[in-house]
């Protein structure tokens, strides 16, 4: 044998290691800014170790445009025998995908006993299939309203804004309703995938919404908390949340073109022109309704 | 989660056997139907496994270089796939594309090809280090054919094309051009690595230009690398048929000269490094 895969130069996890670890993750999915980073560390607070974004959703997840609708290949292909994630043999790479990321992430944290929150806006495009592959674990699934979702992104994305500034091709004048019209289509995409998620994983899941999480945070990580089966008392969880409040991060380190910009629920509509909220809500219409935002 | 091992009973050395009779086939355009009608009656041929589609996306970042998730990301240690565990992820990477495959095609004496398409070629380089005993397979081409072909079927369509961020249409068709070629440059730097990387015995680069220079020759030598036996009824088989092969093929990429002597300057601008290295004029 060429290499020397045989001999490891780590610990590879018993089965009920395995076991253990997928029972003390949580995974939160939502759309990238609808304040996953937030709820992350409000949980890590609480003594969890923490794992910002390992986007096995983002490879499972690889999509393209169709018309007037993103999909995924995974949904494209899955019938087909020779796709590496066919349906034929889900059990087989279930199996082994399974045993790739739990080991991967017993490298990071060098212990099955600790609670671990996982991050995963960009990779939540492949949710349904996570959930799949470690049935044991949680998700909380943060939803928030996709126009103020859109108005954040096209804010980082602007000439000075952050995620330009990190070398990310910046939204210009001529490519921002394609913008628009792409994210919508992607949004669309995203809360099929985590609705679905949601009711097939019902009793390991939770569903909660941004603007909940912000205007009453107190009630609503009660509820977070219950569901981990974390017990905390009232006066360390708001500890806790005056720590992690937006009102608490200095004004230099705020504001228009941040990472942290407002955390204010219908900017969307002072933000947007009136023909690129016509493109938007027509595109967004559907999935708003279904999941309870006003149009 | 049913737990149990779906190939427990595999052994290590089952399985190592299985790896070395595999081969990875990355092409260029033009080179993936080849590669088919090379192999269908000798090899079990994997089609579209996509694999190294999902391993290998890419972000035209800056709108001026290509970056693989891997490069992007592989610093940061929270990522799946990132540098500092890299020994653990490769191990068990090795597992289940071999398990996965082994469950398919593990009976089999064939040898088993797996021709993935220029897309996969992003993450060849993490197939190939995850399955080190494997064989590989390189067709490369000439970068201006690759995207002289990408420019006439930019053309061909007629509509705009939309690409990450960007709209491409005849309008701005050298920003397109650009991509392309910044494309098939990271691509082949990619596959020119695995030569250096994988084991010198286990990599075979084969130029399309070559291969049609002189097909049978190089038949002969494809299939002696994946370990096929050929005899003369075989390759004869090959001469009767070759010539239809290829002229198609000629006829599909080359003589569609839709770019001028300024777009292939800034081209070759783009791949001269490359290009080069893999001696082309």
């Amino acid at each position: 044998m060429i290499e020397t895969f045989a001999k490891k130069s780590f610990h590879e996890l018993s089965e009920e290691q395995e076991l253990k670890l997928e029972k003390n993750i949580v995974w939160i999915f939502g759309a990238n800014r609808s304040g996953t980073s937030w709820l992350a560390r409000q949980i890590e607070e609480s003594s969890y170790l923490k794992m910002d974004e390992p986007l096995l959703g983002e490879h499972l997840g690889i999509s393209i445009r169709q018309e007037n609708k993103m999909i995924r290949q995974f949904d494209i292909r899955r019938k087909k025998e020779s796709y590496f994630f066919s349906e034929k043999y889900k059990e087989v790479w279930i199996f082994f995908l399974r045993k790739l990321f739990l080991n991967r992430v017993y490298a990071f944290s060098q212990t099955v006993e600790k609670k671990i929150v996982i991050k995963e806006p960009n990779g939540s495009i492949g949710a349904d299939i996570i959930s799949e592959c470690f049935p044991k674990s949680k998700f909380i699934i943060l939803l928030r309203d996709p126009r103020d979702i859109l108005d954040s992104r096209v804010d980082a994305l602007s000439e000075t804004g952050w995620s330009a500034k990190r070398g990310w091709k910046p939204i210009t004048s001529e490519n921002k309703i394609p913008f628009i019209e792409r994210e919508s289509l992607r949004w669309n995409q995203l809360i099929k995938i985590l609705m679905e998620t949601y009711n097939n994983k019902k009793e390991n899941c939770l569903l909660i919404k941004y603007e909940e999480l912000r205007g009453n945070t107190f009630v609503e990580l009660t509820k977070i908390f219950k569901f981990l089966e974390l017990k905390i008392e009232d006066d360390e969880l708001q500890r806790i949340i005056d720590r992690l409040s937006f009102e608490k991060i200095p004004a230099s380190e705020k504001g228009s073109g941040k990472r942290k910009r407002s955390a204010s629920p219908g900017k969307w509509r002072e933000n947007f022109s009136d023909k690129e909220k016509e493109i938007m809500n027509k595109i967004l219409a559907k999935g708003i309704q279904e999941v309870g935002y006003e149009l | 989660m049913n737990s149990t091992n779906p190939i427990s009973e595999i052994s290590d050395e089952d399985l190592l056997n299985f790896e070395k009779n595999l081969t990875w086939t990355f092409t260029s355009v033009g080179a993936v139907e080849i590669s088919n009608w090379l192999f269908s009656d000798y090899a079990n041929i994997v089609n579209e496994l996509w694999l190294g589609q999902h391993l290998g996306i890419i972000t035209d970042r800056r709108g001026d270089e290509i970056v693989t998730n891997f490069e992007l990301h592989q610093n940061r240690e929270h990522y799946l796939f990132c540098e500092k565990y890299k020994n653990s992820w490769l191990y068990f990477l090795r597992k289940l594309i071999l398990g996965r495959l082994f469950v398919q095609y593990g009976n089999t004496q064939k040898p088993i090809i797996v021709n993935e398409l220029p897309s996969a070629n992003f993450a060849s380089n993490i197939l190939t280090e995850a399955t080190p005993n494997t064989k590989v397979l390189i067709f490369v081409r000439d970068g201006l054919d690759v995207v002289n072909y990408k420019a006439a079927t930019l053309l061909s369509v007629g509509k705009r094309l939309q690409i990450g961020l960007s709209n491409y249409s005849k309008n701005n068709k050298l920003e397109f051009l650009k991509m392309e070629s910044r494309k098939w440059a990271k691509m082949t730097s990619i596959l020119l690595d695995i030569k250096k990387n994988h084991h010198e015995s286990l990599v075979k680069i084969i130029k399309f230009e070559d291969f049609c220079e002189n097909p049978i020759k190089k038949i002969s030598e494809i299939f002696e690398f994946v370990g096929i036996k050929t005899d003369q009824s075989k390759l004869s088989k090959f001469t009767s048929e070759i010539r239809i092969k290829i002229s198609s093929q000629k006829l599909k990429f080359w003589n569609r000269g839709v770019l001028s002597q300024e777009e292939k300057d800034v081209i070759e601008n783009i791949m001269k490094k490359n290009l080069r290295e893999l001696k082309y004029d």
